[in-house]
């Protein structure tokens, strides 16, 4: 009998299979809201680095680091490409028969890109397949790779995500300045503070056992 | 003596928002030298958070009320994170200790007024 853990479109599932270091990065192509066209991973990946990031327009962890990530996805534009990736699903519905997260449709992606002016695409899984493809476990979560090693970094963005000016420890930049030079990211996996992302599939995605 | 308020804490156990607001409760709870303790609610189902009227973890109830009095105007109960706003208007996933600490005063009034108005 299948465990709860070894079902795939399963939170759980990703949580106990994550991507393992040294993967190359899963090809995808997904809908980019703001442009109305398919984009496809192997068009973006213009640099020696690939920064995929899944993040959220409803949940305020993701909310909270947008600006900074948005922020490092400029401060790297030269050297690493970025691509964010929103994993909800948006006909996901309540009991009363209205949407979980109409954040998340397309029109808002769309609208929440423009207004943010996010310096790469934005793009929808709404069945969150490419999020099982990289383990992407909650919102945000950030994964590194690049052409020589492979995966190299998945994690946070850094150690304090309600106020910036307080931040010890930048997790994100520090590995992508390691991925652009070379050298082996001296931290490269950190502990993820966010929303769940809710699989689909998953009736009470949070429960285990 | 009015006996201490009740409070409640509602959690998603799937979101990351809960150790920290929970810390944060709990030390405004001894700033403020509450007695009573906090009764634990886990929020489980979109099914449950609609009976419990749950618009998102955490959510902290003193003697019934919402210590966010703001709103959003929104009517979603779901299994999400809530989102609180900062002073500066920064969103934030951790509810502000000024507004646990005002929600506890505001219910401890309360409770002083509603026992001299029964004396």
């Amino acid at each position: 009998m299948a465990t709860e853990s070894s079902v795939r479109n399963s939170q759980l599932w990703a949580q106990d299979h994550p991507l393992p270091f040294g993967s190359k990065a899963p090809a995808f192509e997904l809908l980019e809201p703001a442009t109305g066209r398919k984009r496809r991973s192997t068009d973006l990946d213009r640099t020696d680095v690939l920064a995929v990031y899944f993040i959220c327009n409803h949940c305020p962890h993701s909310l909270a680091w947008e600006d900074r990530l948005l922020a490092i996805a400029r401060d790297f534009s030269d050297s690493v490409s970025s691509v964010f990736i929103d994993p909800s699903d948006p006909v996901r519905l309540l009991p009363d028969g209205g949407p979980a997260f109409p954040e998340d449709a397309p029109e808002n992606v769309a609208a929440h890109a423009r207004e943010k002016h996010f310096p790469a695409p934005y793009l929808v899984d709404p069945d969150q397949t490419v999020a099982d493809d990289y383990a992407a476990v909650r919102t945000p979560h950030a994964f590194v790779f690049t052409r020589a090693a492979g995966l190299v970094y998945r994690g946070t963005v850094d150690d304090n995500e309600e106020d910036p000016s307080a931040v010890t420890t930048h997790y994100l930049r520090d590995a992508l300045e390691d991925a652009a030079a070379g050298r082996s990211v001296r931290t490269p996996e950190t502990p993820l503070q966010g929303c769940g992302i809710k699989r689909s599939a998953d009736q009470y995605p949070g429960k285990r056992g | 003596m009015a006996d201490p308020v009740s409070i409640e804490f509602l959690y998603e156990p799937d979101c990351s928002s809960t150790e920290v607001a929970l810390a944060r409760l709990r030390e405004t709870c001894r700033e403020e030298a509450h007695a009573g303790g906090i009764a634990m609610v886990e929020v489980t189902s979109d099914e449950q958070a609609a009976a419990l009227r749950f618009p998102g973890s955490p959510t902290i109830r003193i003697d019934g009320r919402d210590i966010d009095t703001s709103g959003d105007g929104s009517e979603r109960f779901a299994l999400v994170c809530r989102a609180y706003r900062l002073p500066d208007g920064r969103i934030t996933p951790f509810p502000p200790k000024e507004l646990i600490r005002t929600a506890l005063r505001d219910a401890t009034r309360r409770r002083s007024v509603s026992l001299s108005a029964g004396r």
